[in-house]
């Protein structure tokens, strides 16, 4: 019974999943304010099959980003953010619609808005991991404050950008900034995203027992035989590149990548050979129910941006998991 | 002023790189963001230095405007040569650029000796009154939405230019109103439902309310949105409302899917649509009777 429990919890995150995916699928609220439900057909329901298949993929990668840095950096409230990467991406995005601007050009939108986001990602990343670098390793500590530094630094530049655009190319920008499940995703986004999340679930899988030894002090690690320094590298710039193309797809989405793996750790443990695809699977199933909030609820402005519906209910949801999970979040 | 900016910067500099030094930060990191302090402190400075150059130092009336709407409006009433401080946004390029509305430079607004300061909000502003009394200037605050706002608000702007000295303000504000009319008498053929939107990724419309739906149902035109404001949608939304043209304003690609919203597609760069202003009021309904013509010309095959 003890060892089913996992399976069971893990079985569980797929249902929850997959209630998210049919609700979203099948219920949507239209602009006078009543709800429809069933199928729209096939034009509509494209729509709706995009969409869930945006949220799942970003939603998985960042999940599965946010496990398995929490474990390699062992602290319950690391997740992609901290590595400033979505900052970086959005510096790049920002500075590519400003260059745009002063060119007199269009702004870069769909396949060319990824390729900023993946530069400035990509560049963050780059950024962090060369600050924190030591010895030939990566130092856990000096890498929070370096992510933290270098997030800090492409939020200002994206606001320097953002600031010196016209008023009218702003609305973009600002919209993009805020998150969003894109209407008609690009194909080779999602295909990067899609491929990045199952990677980085398939690597954090298989390397199960060697994050759970990672798990413990380095000292205590390599007494089994775990070498973290390799490891660590990684899989840092493996959740970098799952994050970096998930922003490149939804633009900043907040708090999947803390909350999914918190989720997950309550229903199947702390082993990670089952946490990281929970933490998949939860990443996935939140951001589409936080989709499908957005199609659902109305304050008066049309729909609501993605990330506004991912930070309000997933801060309160993080809230109640701290408090019931702080005192053994890996026991 | 100059030397407060000057100290301003160097203390930047100086504290930059003493966290330089004990953190030891790769080369590339500590010029990224010197570029961006050094950015952002002589923009900071800026405001102070330049006051002495400000157009209108001569003049009686200097006005302070933190609204790209109100600023276009003042020049259209004959103020250009009084505006001395603006947003980055608005079009005033000899005056100095004081922030924005929400992260307005009170001591670069002191520095300029306004007279007038102008700004669009529903709220009040405490520490901008209490600088503006210490300059002995007058705070006046309007919030344009719809064409009513904007013309209701025209007569008091123009009177307070007026007593400022800019003669013919009043006249330009009738004149403004009577070319409006005159604008807006000339009805539209398109009478279904038209949406209009100013984004298209996400779609964000033009709802009940707006000064392009007011200038849209003067000019016996309806709109496919009922929903007040801005309304952010959703393609599906779009597809949903079925309208009988879809009215892109600004520039860009259009998404291949608004083709299932509606057959007729048109895209105008009317920046004039894009801004509750005066300029609105006069050349709006020009721009939507050119959007009118391409809606008739795309249903008859043109």
């Amino acid at each position: 019974m003890m060892q089913r429990r996992p399976i069971v919890g893990l079985a569980l995150v797929a249902a929850a999943t997959g209630m998210a995916v049919a609700a979203r699928l099948l219920v949507v609220r239209t602009l006078d304010g009543s709800l429809l439900m069933g199928w729209p057909g096939p034009t509509l329901g494209q729509f709706r099959v995009d969409a869930v298949l945006v949220a799942c993929s970003a939603g998985a990668a960042l999940g599965a980003s946010g496990a398995i840095l929490q474990t390699l950096l062992r602290n319950p409230l690391a997740s992609p953010f901290v590595l400033g990467v979505t900052s970086g991406a959005g510096a790049g995005v920002a500075f590519a619609s400003l260059a745009a601007a002063m060119a007199g050009i269009a702004a870069p939108t769909g396949a060319a808005l990824g390729v900023p986001a993946l530069a400035g990602a990509l560049a963050a990343l780059g950024c962090v991991l060369l600050l924190s670098r030591r010895h030939g390793a990566l130092d856990p500590v000096t890498l929070i404050l370096g992510g933290v530094i270098v997030g800090a630094i492409a939020s200002a530049g994206s606001t320097v950008a953002e600031s010196l655009l016209p008023p009218e190319r702003r609305g973009l920008l600002t919209g993009w900034l805020f998150g969003r499940i894109p209407d008609v995703p690009d194909a080779g986004a999602l295909a990067a995203c899609a491929a990045a999340a199952l990677a980085l679930t398939g690597l954090g899988t298989a390397w199960g027992n060697r994050l759970d030894g990672a798990a413990l002090s380095d000292d205590e690690a390599r007494s089994i035989g775990i070498a973290l320094g390799p490891m660590r590298t990684a899989m840092f710039i493996g959740c970098g590149v799952a994050t970096a193309a998930t922003v490149a797809l939804c633009g900043p989405i907040a708090f999947v990548g803390l909350l999914a793996p918190h989720c997950a750790r309550a229903l199947v443990g702390a082993r990670n050979r089952l946490l990281v695809p929970g933490a998949a699977l939860a990443g996935a199933g939140l951001l589409t129910a936080a989709d499908a909030l957005r199609q659902w609820i109305d304050v008066g402005g049309g729909r609501l941006p993605l990330g506004a519906v991912t930070a309000v209910f997933g801060g309160v949801a993080f809230l109640v998991l701290l408090r019931r999970t702080a005192a053994g979040w890996m026991s | 002023m100059v030397s407060v900016s000057g100290i301003r910067h160097s203390g930047v500099r100086v504290r930059f790189r003493s966290i330089r030094t004990v953190a030891r930060m790769p080369s590339i990191l500590a010029s990224l963001a010197t570029a961006v302090l050094l950015a952002v402190t002589s923009a900071c400075g800026r405001a102070p230095a330049e006051a002495a150059h400000a157009p209108g130092a001569g003049s009686a009336t200097h006005i302070v405007s933190l609204s790209p709407a109100l600023t276009r409006t003042v020049c259209m009433l004959g103020g250009q040569g009084a505006v001395v401080g603006r947003t980055p946004w608005c079009e005033a390029p000899d005056a100095v650029v004081v922030g924005t509305l929400e992260d307005r430079d009170l001591e670069a607004i002191a520095a300029l000796r306004p007279t007038l300061i102008l700004r669009q909000s529903r709220t009040a502003d405490p520490a901008l009154e209490t600088v503006a009394a210490s300059t002995g200037a007058t705070v006046h605050t309007w919030h344009f939405d719809g064409v009513d706002d904007v013309r209701s608000g025209l007569d008091p702007l123009a009177k307070l230019l007026a007593a400022g000295g800019i003669a013919g303000a009043e006249a330009a504000a009738r004149d403004l109103v009577a070319r409006h009319q005159q604008a807006i008498a000339v009805p539209v053929r398109s009478t279904l439902p038209v949406l209009f939107l100013f984004s298209v990724d996400p779609p964000m419309a033009f709802g009940s309310g707006t000064y392009v739906d007011d200038l849209w149902r003067a000019m016996g035109g309806v709109n496919a949105v009922g929903k007040a404001g801005y309304p952010a949608l959703t393609a599906e939304d779009v597809i949903r409302l079925a309208p009988s043209a879809v009215v892109v304003i600004g520039r860009g690609s259009l998404p291949s899917w608004l083709g299932s919203a509606s057959p007729v597609q048109v895209q105008v760069d009317a920046p004039d649509l894009l801004e509750p202003s005066a300029r609105m009021l006069v050349d709006g309904p020009v721009s939507l009777h050119r959007v009118d013509d391409s809606i008739a010309a795309a249903r008859s095959g043109g």
